[in-house]
């Protein structure tokens, strides 16, 4: 990176960190700046990505069936008519029946076959040792199978919270919980990582006082 | 027939199939399915009850969502809020950050509108495209809510990395959040930052809770019906695999 070019990112990210004292015309700056240039890159990449990949191998490498993309991305820009903008709803539906079969297919294996294949575990597990071989329940286990039964019963929507499903359900709930935690916990430090790759480019590159 | 590697996902296929038409069809027959409460749902109204008196805007979002199956869900309950903002007066802004599902959102409150009593009310500015990428888009959305004093922030969706910022300076700038999604990372922000939190399939539920529409009613019974299904595969599995025969899960895993 060239010198201007740590001074342009130090100074904007001093002005995003301002935040952290309260809302000001740097903070403001930055973030308009941000949203400016992301503007402009997706037009660039865009523009380039239908010309690369659509127009031109329809043009030079006669790959016919790049029309039918082309139209249907083109479809979109008809709700600049008042007249035509019904046809924008073809693309559109196009979008919907596509994602909705791709993603019943994904689900049923992701979802609900390798969510089964993760929970069936062996409840008992082996140990030998010089004085013999042992048998334990493996605990571990025990608990996977236990929350993920409890978890799935606290999403029942159409069974009222009572009784046995109240029960399981409220101790779902606890699983829940306990995961969120965790996972917040992670999240928060790989978070810290982040702020220290700023803090050694704020000190190393930019001010040089760490080597 | 048992060897076929695709077959006992067909079989599942067929099975979920079976079960959500039989109680769809139940449903449309007249069958009610009592819907336990749902508190991030319920509190739906009050946000929009709120930013009416108020006289300020609903912000709403999907994210990053694409064509997923939350998106599905958001669309549901943007139908929701479009309808009530439309029949009180408030008024919803939404923003975007996928194309494709910024002129889906558009479509979805042009209708709500069209078929309120103020169908006049419905103006172009407001669903509005931010930016593709989280970070600026979380800006942008942020901006919004911040500019136009928005009373509510409900974000139901993915948002990926930029979760945090959004559900933090949303809180920071004092709307009422509630947010919804199925994604596990996300989850421990939403719980930190907003007022109510719609829990992973919790959003599912949500065409059923705020509609009477039959057909997303009986869905919703079928859904149950498959976790029970789920339940006793995973207690067979588990115990077949305890005295040892596990070929009926191994064909299930081919």
């Amino acid at each position: 990176m060239t010198l201007v070019g740590v001074w342009i990112a130090a100074l904007l990210t001093l002005a995003i960190g301002s935040l952290l004292w309260k809302q000001n015309p740097a903070f403001r700056l930055a973030e308009h700046i941000l949203i400016g240039f992301t503007a402009g890159h997706l037009v660039v990449i865009n523009y380039y990505n239908v010309v690369n990949t659509g127009i031109k191998p329809l043009l030079y490498d006669g790959r016919l069936l790049n029309i039918v993309p082309i139209i249907i991305g083109a479809l979109f820009y008809m709700r600049f008519s008042k007249r035509f903008a019904w046809l924008t709803r073809i693309p559109l539906s196009f979008f919907f029946g596509i994602s909705g079969a791709v993603g019943i297919i994904g689900a049923l294996d992701a979802s609900i076959r390798q969510q089964v294949a993760a929970t069936v575990l062996p409840l008992v597990t082996s140990y030998s040792s010089p004085w013999g071989s042992f048998t334990f329940l493996d605990v571990n286990n025990a608990i996977i199978i236990a929350g993920t039964i409890c978890t799935l019963t606290y999403f029942f929507m159409t069974k009222r919270h009572t009784g046995i499903i109240g029960g399981t359900a409220r101790v779902g709930r606890y699983f829940i919980m306990i995961t969120l935690g965790a996972r917040f916990g992670a999240v928060v430090m790989s978070r810290m990582s982040l702020l220290y790759e700023r803090l050694y480019f704020l000190l190393h590159d930019w001010l040089n006082i760490l080597k | 027939m048992f060897g076929s590697p695709s077959l006992p996902l067909f079989i599942l296929f067929l099975l979920i199939v079976g079960v959500y038409l039989f109680y769809i069809i139940r449903a449309r027959r007249g069958a009610q399915f009592a819907i336990r409460p749902i508190a991030g749902l319920s509190a739906i109204d009050e946000a929009i009850g709120r930013a009416t008196e108020m006289g300020r805007p609903v912000h709403f979002t999907l994210g990053m969502s694409r064509f997923y199956p939350d998106t599905f869900a958001a669309f549901a309950i943007l139908r929701y809020i479009a309808e009530k903002c439309a029949e009180m007066g408030a008024s919803p802004i939404i923003t975007n950050s996928v194309v494709t599902v910024h002129l889906a959102t558009e479509e979805i409150l042009r209708n709500a509108y069209s078929r309120s009593i103020h169908p006049d009310a419905f103006r172009e500015e407001m669903v509005r495209f931010i930016a593709k990428d989280p970070f600026p888009y979380v800006a942008g959305a942020l901006e919004t809510i911040e500019s136009e004093r928005a009373a509510a922030n409900i974000m139901v969706g993915t948002f990926g990395a930029a979760t945090l910022l959004l559900a933090e300076g949303g809180r920071m700038l004092g709307p009422m959040q509630i947010a919804g999604t199925d994604d596990l990372q996300q989850l421990p922000f939403y719980f930190v930052c907003c007022d109510y939190t719609l829990i992973g399939e919790e959003i599912f539920g949500a065409g059923a809770y705020l509609s009477d529409d039959p057909t997303t009613r009986g869905n919703l019974a079928g859904q149950d019906v498959m976790r029970i299904i789920l339940i006793a595969l995973i207690l067979l599995f588990t115990v077949l695999g305890f005295f040892g025969a596990n070929q009926l899960f191994e064909w299930f895993m081919r």
